[in-house]
């Protein structure tokens, strides 16, 4: 009985985090037009979260984009063209960066390095006391704080993987040069006609709603911290875990409806 | 119509009905019920520990009970919307005992913030001479463009306070404003309180020092263990016979004054030696 109990409990527990969980999305979700017609005050927030989770990530995610097609295109070439089927380097290359991992690394990336930033920006402001400023001085914190950190990393996510696919395939060509010479023309009319609309859509709708996620998870959880400055590191942690969870698992449900 | 308008007139800033919480089982605030009168100062007073902070949150509506109701200038902030909530905050003001200045702002965005958002129709320049007139009267720092963390203790309680005054508003809530501030500028912030309480302000706030109580309040309430001990009038406290009032106010002044003798005189309006 007193496991049943336990159970019981945890289960009413989680149940009720969900909740609030939902509830607080909603909200955030309700404030987004009133910061919109609002705006006087939060752009100067919104203006520093596209500087840092978009334009300050650019060389991690050039970097990690031009390595990735680089070896897309030394393993393609030295495979595929066995097979007879060279030209599949460039429906491989439009999969796997446009519409899997450039969507999907980029929000990786993206929560591990805004993701526990805010996270840990929150918990500090809550712990200072900050929070609570906005509020008796009638700023709603929802409004002022979350609302501009979600369209910033939003916005920079999409604009991320726009960055991602730029460099990734661009980068492909470059190495595709010293292992397989093509021109520039035929290089291009070869991912041209691997590209859909569809690949193109998937990947906007990828970016755009992992960027939402990571936002909304980092912003969950440095608000949940109450009192204590030892609950920050544990609320970055819990930020980055459950981000990346709930990535992964939006990201498969994505793509499931793109083969539905 | 004149009934409804003695009513008004007596009605308080903010009443406390049946407030008590608890946190995981210990209580913090048991069953207090207070009104505090508009157009007066009261200052909440009590020794370390016996909820006086947590007792001003509530009044300004920053931590929820678990029991009781409170009413702040006539709005329930239980029952409110999100637009009468905003409108009640940018009624009043809130000097917190850590300051809680925005870290990543400059002071001078700080004190701007809220008269931009309460009051859009300010434009730049209006927004700093406002600014301006009220950190040269209270001797704040020049350097506006500072950080938070780039300025003393007594200069960010300073700051602290103009934030709060910044938008003129009805209720004030302080909590020990004027802990970490030198002497010269505590005479400006006391001169400044005088002032807003003069032009019909309400002011609620919890203090261990002397000078605030006897020179801006007109109400005292004494707190201990989470109960309100005696609420009244300055003269009616600082001549009260109760022993255990006595005791409370004579240990919470002794942190501040270093004067000899009764020490109670301090709040006594009549013997009162900054009066």
């Amino acid at each position: 009985m007193h496991h049943v109990e336990r159970i019981g409990a945890s289960t009413i527990t989680r149940v009720d985090r969900f909740i609030y969980a939902v509830g607080y999305v909603v909200e955030v979700l309700r404030q987004v037009p009133r910061f919109l017609t609002h705006r006087r005050t939060g752009s100067r927030v919104l203006t520093m979260q596209v500087l840092f989770t978009g334009v300050e990530a650019l060389s991690v995610i050039a970097t990690i984009s031009l390595g990735i097609g680089t070896v897309i295109v030394i393993q393609g070439l030295s495979l595929l063209p066995q097979f007879g089927q060279g030209r599949l380097i460039y429906s491989i290359l439009i999969i796997v960066i446009t519409r899997e991992l450039g969507p999907i690394l980029t929000a990786l990336i993206v929560t591990a390095r805004s993701g526990t930033a805010i996270a840990t920006e929150l918990g500090n402001m809550v712990v200072s006391h900050e929070i609570e400023a906005y509020s008796i001085t009638g700023i709603n914190p929802i409004r002022h704080i979350v609302v501009p950190r979600l369209i910033g990393v939003t916005f920079s996510t999409f604009l991320l993987n726009l960055y991602f696919n730029v460099f990734g395939l661009l980068g492909s060509f470059v190495v595709t040069q010293f292992v397989n010479p093509v021109s520039l023309q035929e290089y291009w009319s070869g991912l041209l006609e691997a590209l859909s609309m569809t690949d193109v859509a998937s990947s906007i709708v990828k970016s755009l709603v992992f960027g939402a996620i990571t936002a909304l998870v980092a912003t969950f959880h440095g608000l949940q911290v109450e009192r204590s400055s030892t609950e920050i590191p544990v609320a970055a942690i819990r930020s980055v875990g459950r981000g990346i969870t709930l990535l992964i698992v939006a990201n498969a449900l994505i793509t499931l409806a793109y083969y539905l | 119509m004149d009934e409804m308008l003695s009513e008004q007139m007596i009605a308080p800033a903010c009443r406390l009905t049946s407030i008590s919480l608890a946190s995981e089982s210990t209580p913090i605030l048991e069953e207090i019920t207070v009104d505090f009168p508009a157009n007066a100062c009261t200052v909440v007073m009590g020794p370390s520990g016996s909820g006086k902070s947590t007792l001003l949150k509530i009044a300004a509506g920053l931590i929820v009970p678990d029991d009781g109701s409170i009413e702040i200038l006539g709005v329930d902030p239980a029952r409110a919307s999100d637009r009468e909530i905003e409108n009640l905050r940018a009624r009043n003001g809130f000097v917190f005992q850590d300051g809680a200045l925005w870290q990543n702002m400059s002071l001078y965005d700080n004190l701007a913030l809220p008269l931009q958002y309460h009051e859009p129709e300010r434009d730049a320049a209006a927004v700093r001479a406002r600014i301006a007139e009220l950190t040269r009267e209270l001797g704040a720092t020049r350097r506006l463009e500072l950080r938070p963390s780039q300025v003393s203790a007594g200069e960010r309680k300073i700051i602290s306070f103009i934030r709060a005054i910044v938008t003129d508003p009805e209720l004030l809530f302080m909590d020990e404003p004027t802990t970490s501030v030198d002497a010269e500028r505590n005479t400006l912030l006391i001169a400044r309180l005088r002032s807003i309480r003069e032009r019909g302000r309400t002011i609620i706030a919890v203090t261990h020092d002397a000078r605030i109580a006897s020179r801006i309040a007109d109400y005292i309430l004494v707190v201990k263990e989470g109960r309100v001990l005696r609420f009244g009038s300055l003269r009616e406290i600082s001549r009260c016979a109760d022993a255990e009032v006595e005791r409370i106010l004579t240990d919470v002044l002794s942190e501040t004054a270093t004067y000899d003798g009764d020490i109670l005189d301090l709040l006594d309006p009549d013997e009162s030696p900054f009066a």
